[in-house]
């Protein structure tokens, strides 16, 4: 189907806030297929995760709880 | 939305616990929900290899190498695109870093990048709990610039 045809069969027909609701649809999917993760991504750059532990484990609570009681033994010193 | 940090049964009296939050990941028809980290310490978010895998990525299509840093700076990695949805929050497009490292051995991540561009982030360790607000960007906000040498 031609776009003009398109505009005057199925979009002229409809009302107003149907035409914004269109205009909004079709912002969002261009946005979407303008999406592409090089425009996240610089070449040369390095992107770091810092947290010292992200094993899916208990190794952070393990950590964390004898921060904890250092802590603990300190405020009870 | 405001969630509950999450504690370990192994360790009932640690205050506090882990930032996680269950996200449901979708692309190309496959979805898949996962708990993930809220990491502000991430550049970026991570993806787990299997992950990837069950989302119907393939490793050697992937043509945005991403080179990873800190504790994963002897991982390969590729930049790839999902759509992800902490509901009821609405969906949001989300880059992570798909990683060679499968899920027993990293968390997934939702980092600095673009993760916490799509929302406000409060971390409330004192109340055990933390927020995450979707919202407009709000230019009124006042932008304290951090001095650097």
């Amino acid at each position: 189907m031609l776009l003009v045809e398109l505009e005057n069969k199925l979009i002229k027909p409809l009302a107003r806030s149907d035409k914004l609701r269109l205009i909004a649809d079709i912002k969002k999917m261009l946005q979407q297929e303008e999406e592409r993760p090089e425009k996240y991504f610089k070449k040369g750059v390095t992107y770091p995760v810092m947290t010292p532990t992200i094993t899916p484990d208990d190794a952070s609570y393990k950590a964390a709880f004898q921060l904890q009681q250092l802590w603990e033994e300190h405020e009870s010193a | 939305m405001k969630y509950q940090y999450t504690s370990s049964p192994a360790f009932p009296h640690l205050r506090g616990g882990m930032p996680l939050t269950d996200i449901a990941l979708c692309h190309g028809g496959h979805e898949i929900t996962v708990t993930a980290l809220v990491d502000s310490g991430a550049a970026m978010s991570v993806l787990p290899y299997d992950v990837g895998l069950e989302l119907g990525l393939a490793w050697e299509e992937q043509k945005v190498p991403v080179d990873v840093g800190g504790v994963l700076k002897n991982a390969s990695a590729y930049g790839v695109l999902l759509q992800g949805e902490i509901s009821p929050l609405p969906p949001v497009s989300l880059v992570f870093a798909w990683v060679d490292r499968a899920s027993d051995q990293i968390r997934t991540i939702l980092g600095q990048m673009n993760f916490f561009h799509h929302y406000r982030i409060i971390f409330e360790a004192y109340n055990d709990t933390f927020e995450i607000i979707f919202e407009a960007y709000n230019d009124t906000f006042e932008i304290i610039q951090r001095e650097t040498n």
